[in-house]
């Protein structure tokens, strides 16, 4: 079949290419009353969205605030940690002259005064039988000169009486060296357990364990692999202004994950509180139903910061193997929100338009934050020293949070999920 | 206020640029709807819904290219987007497929008096895929295999519809003149 330029084509194309037709009156203001409508919408999510900016940073404020002041409690931590331990023991002996350290000083005085008065005399001695050899003032700045017989006789007398002096003080001391020593002992302890306080506390010692733990988390539902959802895109769903009738899509929820760090204290014999911060990637994908009037193929993303609280009980240990059993509960809120899709098409038909103008990106905020509670039950084990690794596996209710975009935790309020880490115990 | 100024006050919403820009273009692109649609009111709600999307894509042009060719694209997509209900509208059969395309020579400059818009009452008057086809070849100029792939048909049936289309407007356009 041979196409060959028509009469009738070449007619309607030179007259109607460019023909330009009235326009009814009436018809700006029905779409100034439409894109009106459309702008309160958009008015309405700015202003939620500026309110909800505004709680969102006070909130992330208070929280790191709480964990700090949390931190400072459950370590009790004072200006003077970084003081070193040698320097505050050396702090607190000057602190205390009339201690029993010095006067150990003053008690290995003694001794030392006999050696010198036993070295003089022997030196004495000496020079006696070596008559005027040398002069004494070289021999010690403590040594009195010697000059005559008579002056020796006289140290020799103050020799004998010191000898005696010291045996007699000798004794005594021998006899409360034992007390002293304890004594010193006990003072030492005491040394060291003062400046232990001011590093780790008043309750805190060297040798006993704070309860404290610090743990690294990850957290992802297992059982739901992802979920079909069918649901009605209405116009407030996904791009408002794209969708002026309804639309069957499927909502495909990928699992959640999440990585967070928490930090938890025993509060009572093996019952522990646990506080901790997490981040959470969420995804779905929307897709239109086959018999849908539109091609929808488009991805909604949201990033959430969560508060998880929970108390655990261990209820068994076997071996190294420390059985446990946790509820809590978590609040979490979006903190950024995407969706990025096409413009809508028809079902095979090809694009208009080229792909860049195309394509359509679109930030999402939900109204309210998403509240839940979980329980879990778990097992750790020792992995490192104070390091243990632990494996849980937990339930999940999501409230209905009623807000505006579709999630898993909308549309799966019951959850399995399973939760892997690390905990180092203080 | 220039055409560039109008664009960027539209993408910021504001509303006296949108009404420029609709003051603008509005007579030359519902011309475009009238081709694609039955009647008058047909066309008004399909001017309607273009602009909507008109005002909520802007932020994706770029200013690269001419924008009214932008905009005359988006309102012959809706147009195609609204015949998907009535897809068996264009879907003939194999010996309409085979129709023989005879061209009257003989009709050469006979037609030099009739209107314009006794031309878009002729093409309003045809059945939705004989018209979308015409319209796409005839008018927008594109080629048969770009129609088949925009519509999901095949070539064949795209030119079957288009003759189909041709004979019947050259009988109105007979009768236009006979009457």
């Amino acid at each position: 079949m041979i196409e060959k330029d028509d009469q009738i084509k070449r007619l309607f194309n030179e007259k109607l290419k460019g023909f330009e037709a009235k326009v009814p009156d009436a018809m700006w203001n029905r779409i100034e009353a439409s894109l009106a409508q459309e702008s309160e919408v958009i008015f309405a999510k700015k202003r939620s969205t500026r309110r909800v900016s505004i709680m969102r940073w006070s909130a992330a404020t208070i929280s790191v605030a709480a964990m700090l002041t949390l931190l400072l409690l459950l370590f009790n931590i004072e200006q003077t940690q970084d003081i070193p331990l040698a320097q505050i023991v050396e702090t607190e002996t000057n602190q205390h002259p009339q201690a029993v350290l010095n006067e150990d000083k003053s008690s290995s005085a003694m001794p030392k005064l006999y050696t010198e008065h036993i070295s003089t005399v022997a030196q004495s001695e000496k020079r006696k039988v070596d008559a005027d050899n040398k002069d004494g003032a070289e021999l010690n700045d403590k040594v009195v000169d010697i000059q005559s017989s008579d002056e020796i006789v006289e140290i020799e007398q103050q020799t004998k009486d010191v000898r005696e002096e010291v045996e007699s003080d000798d004794i005594q001391k021998q006899n409360s060296k034992k007390e002293r020593e304890e004594a010193k002992v006990q003072y030492e302890k005491e040394l060291i357990e003062r400046a232990n306080n001011r590093v780790y506390g008043s309750k805190a010692s060297s040798d006993k364990k704070t309860g404290l733990s610090l743990g690294l988390n990850s957290r992802s539902n297992f059982a739901l692999l992802n979920t079909v959802e069918t649901a009605q895109a209405d116009g407030t769903m996904l791009l408002p202004q794209l969708y002026t009738k309804k639309q069957e899509v499927e909502f495909r929820h990928y699992q959640p994950i999440a990585v967070g760090i928490s930090i938890s204290k025993e509060i009572f014999r093996d019952v522990r509180a646990e506080i901790g911060v997490s981040y959470i990637y969420a995804m779905s994908r929307v897709k239109s139903n086959p018999d849908g009037e539109f091609d929808i193929d488009d991805r909604q993303v949201f990033h959430y910061l969560a508060l998880p609280v929970s108390l655990s009980y261990r209820f068994a240990e076997v071996k190294k193997f420390k059985f446990q059993a946790s509820v809590g509960g978590s609040v979490q809120k979006d903190v950024y929100g995407l969706h990025k899709g096409k413009v809508p098409t028809q079902e095979g038909m090809k694009n208009p338009l080229p792909d860049d103008e195309m394509t359509k990106i679109g930030e999402l905020e939900q109204d309210n934050p998403q509240f839940s509670i979980n329980t879990t039950l778990g097992v750790a084990y020792p992995i490192y020293k104070k390091m243990n690794i632990y494996t849980s596996v937990g339930w999940a209710y999501y409230f209905d949070a009623k807000n505006k975009y579709k999630t898993i935790y909308s549309d799966r309020p019951h959850q399995l999920d399973l939760n892997l880490g690390l905990r180092f115990d203080f | 206020m220039e055409e560039l100024q109008i664009i960027a006050g539209c993408k910021k919403g504001k509303r006296d640029c949108q009404q420029l820009l609709y003051e603008e273009y509005a007579s030359r692109v519902y011309g475009i709807c009238l081709r694609y649609s039955r009647d008058e009111d047909e066309a008004q709600d399909l001017l309607h819904d273009g602009f909507i999307r008109i005002f909520s894509t802007i932020g994706s042009y770029e200013g690269k290219g001419s924008f009214e060719g932008w905009m005359k694209r988006i309102f012959i997509n809706m147009a195609l987007e609204k015949i998907r209900k009535d897809k068996k509208q264009i879907q003939v059969s194999e010996d309409i497929e085979n129709v023989q395309d005879v061209v009257d020579e003989s009709a050469d400059d006979l037609y030099g008096g009739i209107k314009e818009q006794d031309l878009m009452l002729m093409i309003q008057s045809l059945p939705k895929g004989y018209r979308t086809v015409f319209n796409l070849y005839a008018i927008e100029d594109y080629s048969h295999k770009e129609i088949a792939d925009m519509l999901h048909i095949s070539e064949g049936t795209s030119r079957s519809q288009y003759i189909r289309a041709r004979q019947l407007l050259q009988r109105k356009v007979e009768d236009f003149y006979k009457g």
